[in-house]
């Protein structure tokens, strides 16, 4: 397998990646815990912290430097897991269901500030989400699997317009059909896995 | 539904609510003090049955000894030291003895135990001779540090460092075992090499596991030096205990054992301050009970 033309072994300089759970270092406060990235590539501590101080801004934490990530709210925690793979300008970003655990109202505001923080970068996002509604207000094109074992069963370029505003966009007639069209396809997928589950408990 | 109706509203106005705040204030300073008031009557009830019973004759002061017995005993002590020289002398050679057992105690402990908890190797070659020795009953080893050492402060060291090594060292090994994957896998990716894995992700994540196992293994250092002195040693508290015993003077034991106790909580108190210090990003919720 190749990624960016380089077939893969072990860790990538390129990739970052964010967690489902809470990953942020509960020692280091939110400053230490953005600058953590570019210390560990050998960045002197100084210009580390400075782009930290930079990275906790764009997130829209400053104020928050000093403090430690249990006196965070989830949505707040979030922002640090966010700034952290960013300031290391990944250029694949892997992210597993990163807003599931976070509440409806949260993770909307979440999907904005992702959005605006990438349309600023150049990374390429691979979002794994079960939200049909999140992957199509975010991404450019929603690749759906089947159920296990997962295999890519059809591909959607979503066309929808840049920049595009989360709350927004789930009103946008465009947006309706597509979400009638992919649920259609997974729909079938979703039955399966759901067979599968009560057969497994009567047996 | 017609039930529901016919209950009063609650009062939700301002000032309602404020009445409401302190009255549950009130409630509180009530329950505090009457939590204050138990804990001195327990105290007294204790405290006063036994010297009560003495006085009545029910037990024998001889074999039991008696609070207004020992209070005078250690009044003695204090103005006007011990038959074996100035109390604080006593205290301080305990204190000493017992600081130095839980410093090199707690080094040691945490090296070795990082280091086969980072080393499957080590772990593999070494975990069973730990196993074994913190299967031995320490404080016979007691007596043999006696024999090597001498009566002196060392074998009392010994002693205590071998009882606080096992401690810290089982605890900084499973909090090395049990970092969270997502935390190793997250630095991983960051760019982390194996020696900031080591020092930046394991030995903090660690750090939680080791600060807790401290009160324990203060005691456990208080504990060494305390039955070294008792086995053979010219001064120290244990030595008190020792001298007291052999002279069937029992308020003499029970006097040690009260200073004992004082000396125990004030280095308990140092050590919570010392984790505080160790931790700060640990909420107080989380920090272990009383």
């Amino acid at each position: 397998m190749l990624v960016l033309g380089e077939p893969v072994a072990g860790v990538s300089r390129h990739a970052g990646y964010m967690f489902q759970t809470d990953a942020v270092f509960p020692w280091k406060n939110v400053l230490d815990n953005v600058a953590t990235g570019p210390i560990y590539r050998g960045v002197p501590r100084a210009e580390a912290r400075r782009r930290a101080r930079d990275w906790v801004a764009r997130v829209g934490l400053a104020g928050f430097e000093d403090r430690y990530p249990n006196q965070l709210s989830g949505g707040m925690r979030k922002r640090v897991a966010l700034a952290q793979s960013l300031i290391n300008e990944p250029e694949i970003l892997l992210m597993d269901e990163p807003f599931g655990a976070l509440d409806v109202q949260t993770r909307t505001l979440m999907e904005n500030e992702l959005l605006e923080l990438w349309s600023l970068t150049s990374a390429s996002v691979l979002f794994v989400t079960h939200d049909l509604e999140e992957a199509i207000s975010l991404a450019d094109r929603v690749l759906v699997f089947t159920a296990a074992p997962a295999t890519l069963k059809r591909a959607y370029p979503i066309d929808l317009p840049r920049p595009r505003n989360v709350t927004e966009i789930r009103f946008d007639p465009r947006f309706t059909r597509f979400y009638e069209l992919i649920w259609e396809d997974l729909r079938s997928e979703v039955v399966v896995t759901y067979e599968r589950t009560t057969k497994g408990a009567t047996a | 539904m017609s039930v529901l109706q016919k209950a009063q509203p609650p009062d939700l106005s301002a000032t309602a609510l404020v009445g409401e705040e302190l009255a549950a204030e009130a409630r509180d300073q009530r329950r505090h003090r009457l939590e204050r008031i138990l804990q001195v009557a327990v105290f007294v009830v204790v405290v006063g049955g036994w010297e009560g019973s003495v006085r009545l004759g029910w037990v024998d002061a001889f074999f039991f000894g008696q609070p207004s017995g020992i209070a005078a005993t250690i009044w003695r002590w204090v103005t006007r030291g011990t038959s074996q020289g100035p109390l604080w002398q006593h205290v301080a050679v305990t204190v000493e003895e017992t600081v130095m057992a839980f410093a090199i105690g707690v080094v040691i402990g945490v090296i070795a135990g990082f280091a086969l908890g980072r080393n499957r190797t080590l772990a593999a070659v070494f975990g069973p001779y730990v196993r074994m020795g913190n299967a031995i009953p320490r404080v016979i080893l007691g007596s043999i540090f006696i024999i090597w050492l001498g009566l002196g402060m060392a074998s009392k060291v010994a002693l205590g460092v071998t009882l606080t090594f096992f401690i810290v060292f089982f605890n900084a090994f499973q909090g090395v075992r049990e970092v969270d994957v997502n935390l190793v896998n997250n630095a991983r990716i960051l760019g982390a090499g194996p020696r900031q894995l080591s020092f930046d992700v394991m030995l903090p994540s660690a750090l939680g596991w080791i600060t807790s196992s401290l009160h324990t293994s203060f005691g456990f250092a208080l504990v060494g030096a305390v039955v070294g002195e008792f086995l053979g040693a010219t001064r120290g508290l244990g030595y008190l205990v020792a001298t007291a015993q052999g002279a069937f003077n029992t308020n003499g034991v029970f006097a040690a054992m009260v200073i004992l106790s004082v000396v125990a909580l004030i280095a308990d108190a140092l050590v919570t301050r010392l984790e505080t210090r160790l931790t700060p990003w640990r909420p107080a919720a989380q920090r272990p009970g009383p």
